[in-house]
This record gives C-alpha cells, sequence and structure tokens, in this order.
C-alpha cells in the first residue's frame, strides 16, 4: 500500500465493511462501528504508518472485546490472482463466549471490497450459528488499480484555488446531500420513480462539482435505474449513496484539520 | 448599471458556483430554485439574460424557457444540462447556448460576457 490516499481509504472501505457485517451479524452495534473507525482513520491519516495486518488485527481484537467473544484466530496470506494483482487474504475464525460448539459455516466467503457482500453473507447467517468465519480479499494498491479518494481535492484546488470556497461548496454539498438521502429514501418507499430519478439526478450534479466520484457514480447508475423505471436495487444504492457520504464527510474532516483548509 | 441575470438550479453547489463566478465579474445574479420561480421572477423583474438548468422539479428549464421566450422574444437564454442527449429539445425551446455540466474553467463564463455585451450593443 505505497501511498498515502490509497493506505487510508482501501482501508478505512475495508474496515467498514467488515464492522457493517459484523453488525448485520449482531455481533456489534452500528453506533460504535463510527466510534470505530473514526480514531482509526485519524490514526491512519494523521499519525505513523501502520502495517495493514496490524491494523487489521487491532480492529478484530477491538469488535471481539466490545462482544465478549472468547477467541479469535486470524491467518494471513498473499495470493497472486490471473491477472497479475496481487492480494492479502485474512482468514478470521469468530467463536462466542457463550460455550456452546463452535460449528463453521461452511459458506462463510467474502470477498472485499463488497461491504454488501458481506451482509448478504452474514445476515441471518451468524448470529444464529454458533461460530463463523470471514474470507477477506484485500487488493493491494502496489498492484490493483488505485482506488480514489471520497474527494479528489487536487482537482478540486484546480478549480476552485481559493480554499475557503472549496470548503464551503463542499460543506454545503455534505449539508444538501444528507437532506436530499432522506427525500431519495422517501421517494424509494413510496416508489415514486420520479422523484428517486430528479433527487439521484441533483446529487450526480453536485458530486460532479466538488470531484466526488465514488458518490456520482453510484448517483449515476441509481438515477438510470430510476429513469428506467427500475427500483429493484434502490436500498442498495441508497445505502451506498450514505456510506459514501459518510466517508466524504469524514475525509474532509480530518482533511480540514489541516493549515490550508482553516 | 450592471447587468443582471436570471438563474435557475435546483442544486446547490451549481447555483453558489455560477452565483460566485458572476459576482466577481460585476453580474448581479438572482437565484430560483426550479422553474416556475424562474418564471415568476421573470414576470417581476427585468433581466439581460436568463440561465436554465434543464432538469428541476416542479417545472423543466425547457418548458420556462418558452414561456420566458414568449414573454421576452429577444432574451438571451442559456440552457444547462448533464445529458446531452436534451440538446435538440433545448434547441427546440429557444436556447441559443446549451452548457454541459460540470461547468469547468471559464468558458460558459466568456459565453455569457459575449450575449449580455451582445444585447448591450442592440439597446
Amino acid at each position: 500500500l505505497k501511498t498515502y490516499e490509497d493506505k487510508s481509504f482501501s482501508l478505512r472501505r475495508l474496515c467498514e465493511g467488515v464492522l457493517q457485517g459484523l453488525y448485520y451479524a449482531g455481533l456489534t452495534e452500528r453506533g460504535k462501528i463510527s466510534y470505530a473507525i473514526h480514531p482509526l482513520l485519524e490514526g491512519l491519516i494523521c499519525g505513523p504508518s501502520i502495517e495493514l495486518t496490524n491494523l487489521l488485527n487491532l480492529l478484530f481484537t477491538w469488535v471481539l472485546t466490545e462482544n465478549s467473544i472468547a477467541s479469535a484466530a486470524v491467518e494471513w496470506n498473499s495470493s497472486q490472482s490471473d491477472n497479475g494483482i496481487r492480494h492479502l487474504t485474512a482468514r478470521v475464525c469468530i467463536f462466542p463466549a457463550s460455550g456452546h460448539g463452535r460449528e463453521i459455516c461452511p459458506d462463510g466467503f467474502i470477498s472485499f471490497p463488497s461491504a454488501q457482500g458481506i451482509v448478504d453473507k452474514l445476515s441471518g447467517t451468524m448470529a444464529v450459528r454458533e461460530g463463523c468465519f470471514l474470507d477477506i480479499t484485500i487488493p493491494l494498491a502496489d498492484s490493483a488499480p488505485a482506488i480514489k479518494s471520497p474527494i479528489e481535492m487536487e482537482k478540486m484546488l484546480e478549480d476552485f484555488p481559493d480554499p475557503a470556497l472549496c470548503r464551503c461548496l463542499i460543506e454545503d454539498f455534505f449539508l444538501q446531500t444528507e437532506n436530499l438521502l432522506e427525500s431519495l429514501s422517501a421517494g424509494l418507499s413510496s416508489g415514486d420513480f420520479a422523484a428517486v430519478h430528479r433527487i439521484a439526478h441533483t446529487i450526480k450534479g453536485g458530486a460532479l462539482n466538488i470531484h466526488a466520484p465514488g458518490l456520482s457514480r453510484t448517483a449515476k447508475e441509481f438515477e438510470n435505474d430510476a429513469k428506467s423505471l427500475r427500483l429493484e436495487n434502490g436500498t442498495y444504492y441508497l445505502e451506498k449513496l450514505r456510506r459514501e457520504l459518510s466517508a466524504a464527510v469524514e475525509y474532509f474532516r480530518i482533511l480540514s484539520k489541516k493549515d490550508e483548509f482553516r | 448599471m450592471s447587468e443582471k441575470v436570471l438563474y435557475a438550479e435546483d442544486e446547490f453547489t451549481n447555483r453558489k458556483l455560477l452565483e460566485i463566478q458572476l459576482k466577481n465579474i460585476g453580474i448581479q445574479c438572482d437565484l430560483a430554485g426550479d422553474g416556475m420561480e424562474a418564471v415568476r421572477l421573470f414576470k417581476e423583474n427585468a433581466y439581460d439574460l436568463v440561465i436554465l438548468d434543464q432538469f428541476m422539479p416542479g417545472m423543466n428549464g425547457d418548458e420556462a424557457a418558452k414561456i420566458i421566450r414568449s414573454i421576452s422574444p429577444d432574451i438571451p437564454l442559456i440552457a444547462i444540462t448533464s445529458d446531452d442527449g436534451e440538446i435538440p429539445v433545448l434547441r427546440q425551446a429557444g436556447f441559443q447556448e446549451i452548457f454541459i455540466k460540470p461547468l469547468r474553467g471559464k468558458d460558459h463564463i466568456d459565453i455569457i460576457k459575449k450575449h449580455l455585451a451582445r444585447k448591450e450593443g442592440k439597446s
């Protein structure tokens, strides 16, 4: 993981995906997810560098301690796929402290970065079984395509060299998008294709302006679906937008501590 | 007296961006959040140029443009859209210029200035 941004954001997504999976599996609470991610992120960006494996070990230790899980084992391996991309894989076995038998689910395979995949696989599985394992695959940034940051600040500053204006636009976008996501949720619940189409379009436009590629891409996909009168993936897109917005807010919060954005 | 532009756009960052860019070159700018508000403001005030986003709640830019054009046949109209498939519809609605979002650089500002100068020359 060569660069600052690749490191922080592939790891952020990883942490978020794992914690979200564990939340859905009933092993942690939603509020604790951000509680765990914030200091981790801050440590990653502002503090000294940390080995990926150490970080994940810390993360799992935190989750397990919080939930009185008796034991966990993490095995690390690296592998190379046919297309030449190297991966770091981790198999995490988790056993509850209840003292019941330890059953390993045979279908516990999960491939990162699909947080939704983790949720799908674990939902309704881990909570009722006695134990489970997660297999996590992380493409390494020195061989995989670079993962973009939630906001491409270099491009933003190229367009708007005044940091105060940048800041103002980004913060206003966050505020507006939070409200729009609420309206989007309401539109989705009532099956209002036109409202979903329009709101997704608005989010896409704003995200393009502030150079938030993930948000604009997801909003565009959502917009296209609504335009074709398809909303069956609506909940997925809504959750994805929420996660991407939250990642962008967090990214900018940390970035704002730097002198040039004060 | 400085020129006055009406700009209708439902997306906040776009609105703010263009408003700041216009103010920076001394152009006064009234903002509307949708097509209906744009038509109302146009009826109540005098403008030198109107910029309309195409996709807005309530009334789209092309519908608002037709109403504005019927009131003031000579007013310069500029459309903003992220969908270039809309260009024929926008041309038919009477827009002289169509900007494709996102607006980067300063080309769009130069075009706005050009239309304002032309209008100034006529009056």
